[in-house]
């Protein structure tokens, strides 16, 4: 390759496929115009410098933004990253340690539960900064630092402005945003990658014995809403986060998701095939009571009850935020 | 004014910055290349970097204001661009404007002169 081609594939490696021949083919034309017939080295390099510096020369032709995250949106982001990083990890840590308290003894290794721990511990921070990075940049891309509604394309009016001080009935905390964060991440490490830890525990002969509630490969068929809920979820607490305060679109997106993990709690309540029945005859021979009974009295009582207490919570939460908006 | 040759020299740019598309658009009735018009402007005291003209070029296409075609009749293939027929009537709205402008700092700055 000689030093032309060098200098407009340098231009060039970057651009969109659909441009990318174009702008070659007229930029060698223009360069080899600029020079004189029969050039020297000297001449091209010339001109090429001239030029200037290929990649500022390729962001010229560039017109989109070329940041993942802008100025206005990367304190919220540092901090948010943080938080999440420092909440995943520590419940995720937690989570391995209390697994790693019910195991058989002979099953005690250190050496395995410091390498368990240090694993999960980097992994979660990896996974965290993924997806807090994801919806950034998502956020970034929607126009949400400029003060307005995501896909909104509307210009400012005054109507627009913020009424100053945000009232503290109306304001999103740091303590809620890190409560609901912790609630989320929580919810979600438990049931998608220990799920067995909620069990009931027999204690025999200084041996303890886990009857796990769900049956695992039933909930891998839930996995799936279960992390897009949960991302969704993360999606909102971010948004509220820059925002700092509620407003109609974040209600209405609170609305949908509490739907959402409304349908998705539902569902996990009441599948016969998740609940295993190992767990109902664990709960009979430690209760006395016969394990078709307790079957009968969780689906027919206990699990309506717990799906009519999350259905009020979920339409208190949803209201709030709809008076909080509107205040 | 030591240590301020710097911030001159970006004021400077941002304020040739502002020029640039109208002084492209006046030059382009007929067809030109990328280089034929930086010589056509440098003939007239325009200096235009290349490096900054042939990416604006390619903007002003694509925002509808030029139209462009290759010329592949002569030994070197060379691209063409020409006012398109919103380009024109935008670039008349911009001379227009330009003038009320330099008319605006003209006044503000022999006013200043007289002071």
């Amino acid at each position: 390759m000689n030093l032309i081609e060098r200098y407009v594939f340098a231009v060039t490696e970057h651009l969109d496929e659909g441009i990318r021949k174009d702008v070659a083919d007229e930029l060698t034309s223009n360069i080899e115009d600029m020079l004189p017939e029969n050039p020297s080295g000297e001449d091209i390099r010339g001109v090429l410098e001239k030029m200037g510096n290929p990649h500022k020369l390729a962001d010229e032709y560039k017109p989109v933004k070329r940041y993942l995250i802008g100025p206005t949106l990367f304190d919220s982001y540092i901090s948010l990253l943080k938080l999440v990083i420092g909440i995943a990890v520590s419940v995720i840590v937690c989570i391995t340690l209390l697994g790693w308290g019910f195991k058989p003894p002979q099953d005690y290794s250190y050496v395995k539960l410091i390498t368990d721990l240090i694993v999960t511990a980097v992994d979660t921070a990896f996974q965290a900064a993924v997806w807090v990075t994801i919806i950034f940049a998502i956020l970034e891309r929607t126009g949400v630092n400029e003060g307005q509604l995501p896909f909104s394309k509307k210009s400012w009016t005054i109507d627009d402005l913020p009424p100053g001080e945000v009232p503290q009935s109306k304001k999103i905390s740091r303590v809620e945003t890190a409560l609901s964060l912790f609630f989320t991440i929580l919810f979600v490490s438990i049931l998608y990658f220990r799920p067995n830890l909620i069990a009931i525990y027999i204690r025999e002969n200084s041996n303890t014995q886990a009857i796990p509630l769900f049956s695992v490969e039933r909930l891998g068929f839930y996995s799936t809403a279960i992390i897009l809920i949960a991302i969704v979820q993360l999606l909102i607490i971010v948004w509220k986060f820059i925002q700092g305060k509620w407003n109609l679109p974040l209600a209405v997106a609170n609305l949908v998701e509490n739907a959402a993990s409304c349908v998705l709690m539902i569902l996990l309540l009441t599948d016969r095939h998740l609940l295993r029945p190992e767990f109902f005859n664990g709960l009979a021979a430690i209760s006395s009571v016969s394990a078709t009974r307790i079957t009968d009295i969780w689906f027919r009582g206990t699990s309506q009850i717990i799906i009519i207490v999350f259905i009020i919570i979920i339409i208190c939460d949803s209201i709030s935020a709809f008076v909080k908006a509107k205040k | 004014m030591e240590g301020y040759d710097e911030l001159i020299s970006s004021l400077i740019i941002e304020l040739k910055r502002g020029t640039l598309v109208l002084s492209v658009l006046s030059q382009l009735k007929s067809p030109e290349y990328g280089y034929s018009l930086v010589q056509k402007l440098e003939n007239k005291s325009t200096l235009i970097e290349a490096g900054t003209l042939y990416p604006l070029l390619r903007r002003l296409e694509k925002q509808g204001l030029l139209k462009s075609e290759w010329d592949t009749s002569e030994s070197r293939p060379r691209k063409f661009y020409v006012l398109s027929e919103e380009g024109t009537v935008v670039y008349q709205h911009l001379k227009k404007e330009w003038r009320i402008l330099s008319d605006q700092l003209e006044l503000l700055l022999k006013e200043d002169e007289n002071a």
